[in-house]
């Protein structure tokens, strides 16, 4: 071996030291990643990770969130038997009052027709039942109570109009004919006496020799609304505040 | 020689030791061992240059040294500006350092060689 100078004593230890310094980094540095990650592709495992992470993160709120809605729901299913019940019997009376079903019950059924003998000269329509004759008996029963009329099997609802046309009368747009039926449902004592006030409907009609009877029935059947009306204008009104009024 | 050995030692439990790895961004250390490696691949390079010529006698300190640290950096720097570039340039300092490594080596090899029956010879 030559001699060596100072210089190549120090560059020796340099590169020594560096040598070993970048070999000892390398090692460890591959070391590491292969004991934590397993592969070199670190970047895309990482991103990987936090998008689980993320997506755990969602997926346990929206489990909280699942759960409340179902004590929600388990609370008004408590609730609810007995609203879905009230609201059931509720939807049959509205259905009752709208015509939609067949309905029976006590009542009485009035029986009318045109006078068999024409009446006074001075009128001959007089003994004639007229439509408005009809709108009347309607209109005291439904004042004494009556829950449902019909005409002839019409029924007489809150779009019913009763009028006459030519010498004929219609009810729901359908035309009737003497001799004529009407059919209540209500407390049969309650409508009679209506029907037969003093100077009321009857006694004005069996004044123009109009033959009227009137049957109490413990049983009145009273169809259904053969044509159901259309709604296309009417519109529930959300606030309830306003009401619409000529004002002069 | 065994002066630098030692610190070829003393270097390599600094690089073991040191917990500067794990202190770096995960995307560095990743990267990390692609430049590192052809830095050292460099500076295994110069060393056998400088045993080479230091065997021919032509070997010169200040050459060793600045050969030694200019081609660790150039080295490590053409991988990276390779990967931004999308070439792997890396190859090529792969390449030219494994050749000059073997070239060197076999220099190195013959000339020990040929100093070893220089003094069988002498002997017998």
């Amino acid at each position: 071996m030559k001699q060596q100078t100072n210089d190549q004593k120090l560059a020796m230890i340099l590169v020594g030291l560096t040598l070993g310094l970048l070999i000892g980094l390398q090692v460890r540095t591959l070391g590491f990643q292969r004991s934590v990650m397993g592969t070199s592709r670190v970047n895309v495992l990482i991103e990987r990770l936090l998008r689980t992470q993320d997506e755990v993160e969602r997926m346990r709120e929206e489990v909280d969130k699942l759960r409340q809605q179902i004590s929600d729901y388990e609370k008004a299913m408590a609730e609810g038997k007995a609203a879905t019940q009230r609201m059931a019997a509720e939807l049959n009376n509205l259905r009752i009052l709208a015509g939609l079903t067949k309905v029976r019950g006590p009542g009485v059924i009035v029986w009318l027709t045109d006078a068999p003998k024409q009446g006074s000269p001075e009128d001959p329509s007089s003994g004639i039942v007229h439509d408005t004759d009809l709108l009347i008996l309607v209109n005291e029963l439904r004042n004494a109570g009556a829950e449902a009329i019909a005409i002839n099997n019409q029924r007489v609802v809150s779009t019913t109009a009763i009028r006459c046309v030519g010498n004929l009368i219609t009810v729901n747009g359908v035309t009737i004919s003497p001799p004529y039926e009407l059919s209540a449902i209500g407390d049969p004592n309650k409508l009679k006496e209506a029907l037969m006030m003093p100077s009321g409907i009857i006694e004005q009609l069996s004044a123009l020799g109009i033959p009227v009877k009137i049957y109490q029935r413990q049983d009145v059947i009273v169809p259904s609304l053969s044509v159901t009306p259309k709604l296309e204008l009417a519109r529930p009104s959300e606030k309830g505040a306003g009401i619409s009024r000529i004002q002069e | 020689m065994w002066l630098g050995l030692l610190a070829l030692l003393i270097g390599l439990a600094l690089g073991l030791w040191l917990p500067s790895v794990a202190i770096l961004p995960a995307n560095m250390q990743q990267q990390l061992p692609n430049y590192l490696g052809l830095a050292i691949l460099a500076a295994i390079d110069a060393t056998l240059g400088a045993w080479r010529a230091n065997m021919e006698g032509t070997y010169d300190t200040g050459v060793f040294l600045s050969g030694f640290f200019v081609n660790m950096v150039a080295a490590a720097s053409i991988a990276y500006i390779g990967d931004l570039l999308n070439v792997n340039l890396s190859l090529a300092a792969i390449v030219a350092f494994g050749t000059r490594i073997f070239n060197n080596l076999a220099a190195v090899r013959r000339i020990m060689l040929q100093r070893w029956r220089q003094r069988v010879s002498r002997v017998g």
